[in-house]
């Protein structure tokens, strides 16, 4: 261990805690979390989403920050070396731990642009007077968002607003990791807690100030709104899809096989608490799901739009629910362009701190593996990734999007999650990680969360990998859902990602070579 | 509203309110050890 170069570390535990909690809170516990739990039972949902976070979401969560802290004792911050240390024998599993690198980057890439829009409606919500004129109209609401993302009919593709604050957004991320977790991270997170009970007051205001709208049917009430998301459907729990989106959105939302709870907690000591930490990460990510995301803006959406909401929640998703919807509730409120860049400052922090995390178990990796310092990597990184962010924004009306969050964002963070815990019982380490778990814990776990561990996850993992395949394997592989225009988009899209596996797949094989030549020569050199 | 939907939600709200304070209270009272 003697040549491992000195890993810096966090300050104290709950600057990493408000970290990984703010990594974790996106756009995803505010927005998408009401959306699958109306369509899946209402508050029915709530069951199979308690059961899942219990069976396999914590128990994940702990596994991860385990083989983080003990990849990081070792000088890995990242799948492929974490899971080289379980076995240094088996040299193929180094291999493996590309899903855990490709996979946040590819989400960044896309989420990065997403991220965009909303520092883009932030400033036109005091610059813009079209966005002004639409707050009181969906269809010119509507009108405005997709003019926005259009490319410019003629000229250059770059010489658009989207594409401006895109850049912005992205240099602003990478600006922010220059300055490194001691720092950067540290301080953005800081601002989370803060931004978001700022965001409750703003959910709290609102609902009172719509109840007040004159000419507003009187079913649309709190109440009613409230009813409206969690009257329970018993009858979808006897549905597997309500099951498999529990099992989805518990990956989705405590950020398990994304790669970023390694790299954050390679870097933990080890007199640090994990449990405690893991929960309490998990636990501040549900307040803003299921209380703030749950019980405050879905009310306030139902009393502007009524039983439309359905509709709204259901059909237009997430960007249709943030950039238009929302600014057509906030468009009812007194000052409503303080509270359009309020809410848009608030979704484009929230969005900062994800995309931040999203970056760094690739950084981790360069400066793990190469030794390169955080400066070079933060350049390389910076121009790759510029690349690849192009060709989301020019190709975001071709389907690019929505190929990448189904293969990254749904098929790649189940199958990483997945290698971990397979490899943790075929590499014989459970006893290990769950003693690891325990160092410095200030929380003992129940004994009941080993064999969870062990059968449970695994099962359960396999189960929802195995439905997707059967579900949508086969049109995935025809590319029979997709509209035959973006057929050739969905597959240059395709095949950028099989080339990123070979480049890092030749990255990894010809990084570790060369760290074996060197320990060799080292050897040899003390020896003459 | 129903009687099962106000249970479900005081359920969820306290496990999450109720974890999230316990685990909070718990780092700051140990944070200076």
């Amino acid at each position: 261990m003697s040549d491992l170069k000195k890993r810096s570390s966090w300050n104290n535990d709950l600057t990493m805690i408000i970290a990984v909690a703010g990594s974790a809170i996106g756009f995803g516990n505010l927005l998408r979390f009401p959306a699958v739990a109306v369509q899946n039972g209402g508050g029915a949902f709530m069951i199979p989403y308690f059961i899942c976070i219990l069976l396999l979401g914590l128990p994940m969560v702990w596994v991860e920050w385990g083989l983080g802290r003990f990849a990081g004792y070792h000088g890995h911050g990242t799948l492929p070396g974490a899971l080289q240390v379980l076995d240094p024998q088996k040299k193929w599993l180094k291999y493996l731990g590309m899903f855990g690198l490709l996979t946040p980057f590819l989400i960044f890439v896309y989420y990065c642009y997403i991220g965009s829009w909303t520092l883009a409606y932030s400033v036109f919500s005091f610059f813009s007077p079209t966005y002004k004129e639409a707050f009181g109209c969906p269809d010119a609401m509507t009108q405005f968002f997709n003019d926005f993302l259009a490319l410019p009919s003629n000229g250059c593709p770059l010489f658009s607003w989207a594409w401006f604050f895109l850049l912005i957004t992205f240099i602003l991320n990478f600006i922010i990791l220059y300055f490194g977790i001691q720092k950067g991270i540290e301080r953005l997170c800081k601002w989370v807690i803060p931004m978001l009970l700022i965001l409750c007051v703003i959910m709290i205001g609102e609902i009172a100030y719509v109840n007040h709208i004159a000419g507003k049917p009187e079913t649309q009430t709190y109440v009613n709104g409230f009813r409206w998301m969690w009257e329970p459907d018993f009858s979808a729990l006897l549905r597997p899809q309500t099951w498999l989106a529990a099992a989805g959105q518990t990956f989705y939302t405590l950020s398990i096989g994304l790669g970023i709870i390694l790299a954050y907690t390679s870097y933990l000591k080890k007199k640090d608490d994990l449990t405690l930490a893991g929960l309490t990460a998990a636990s501040m990510n549900e307040v803003v799901e299921v209380i703030i995301g749950g019980s405050l803006l879905v009310p306030a959406i139902f009393m502007f739009f009524g039983h439309h909401s359905d509709v709204i929640l259901k059909e237009t998703g997430t960007f249709g629910l943030s950039f238009v919807s929302m600014p057509l509730i906030i468009g009812e409120m007194p000052f409503p362009q303080f509270f359009s860049l309020i809410w848009f400052l608030i979704l484009f922090t929230a969005g900062l701190t994800s995309t931040i995390s999203l970056l760094q178990p690739l950084i981790t990796f360069m400066e793990d593996e190469f030794s390169w310092s955080k400066k070079r990597c933060i350049w390389v990184l910076g121009i790759f990734s510029f690349i690849c962010v192009q060709v989301v924004y020019l190709f975001f009306h071709k389907g690019v999007v929505d190929e990448l969050d189904k293969i990254a964002g749904t098929l790649f963070i189940i199958i990483t999650a997945l290698i971990q815990i397979v490899f943790l019982l075929y590499c014989k380490k459970i006893n290990f990680i769950w003693e690891e778990i325990h160092h410095g814990a200030k929380l003992i776990l129940p004994k009941i969360f080993k064999p969870v561990i062990m059968l449970v996850c695994p099962i359960m993992m396999s189960t929802i990998l195995l439905s997707w395949i059967y579900d949508e394997g086969m049109a995935f592989l025809t590319m029979s859902s997709v509209d035959p225009e973006k057929r050739p988009y969905v597959l240059m899209t395709r095949f950028m990602i099989i080339g990123l596996f070979i480049i890092l797949g030749i990255t990894i094989h010809f990084t570790w070579r060369n760290k074996k030549q060197n320990i060799y020569h080292g050897h040899h050199i003390e020896k003459e | 509203m129903s009687w099962s939907a106000i249970i479900l939600v005081s359920v969820s709200w306290i496990a999450i309110l109720g974890t999230t304070i316990f685990c909070l209270y718990k780092i700051l009272s140990t944070h200076d050890e």
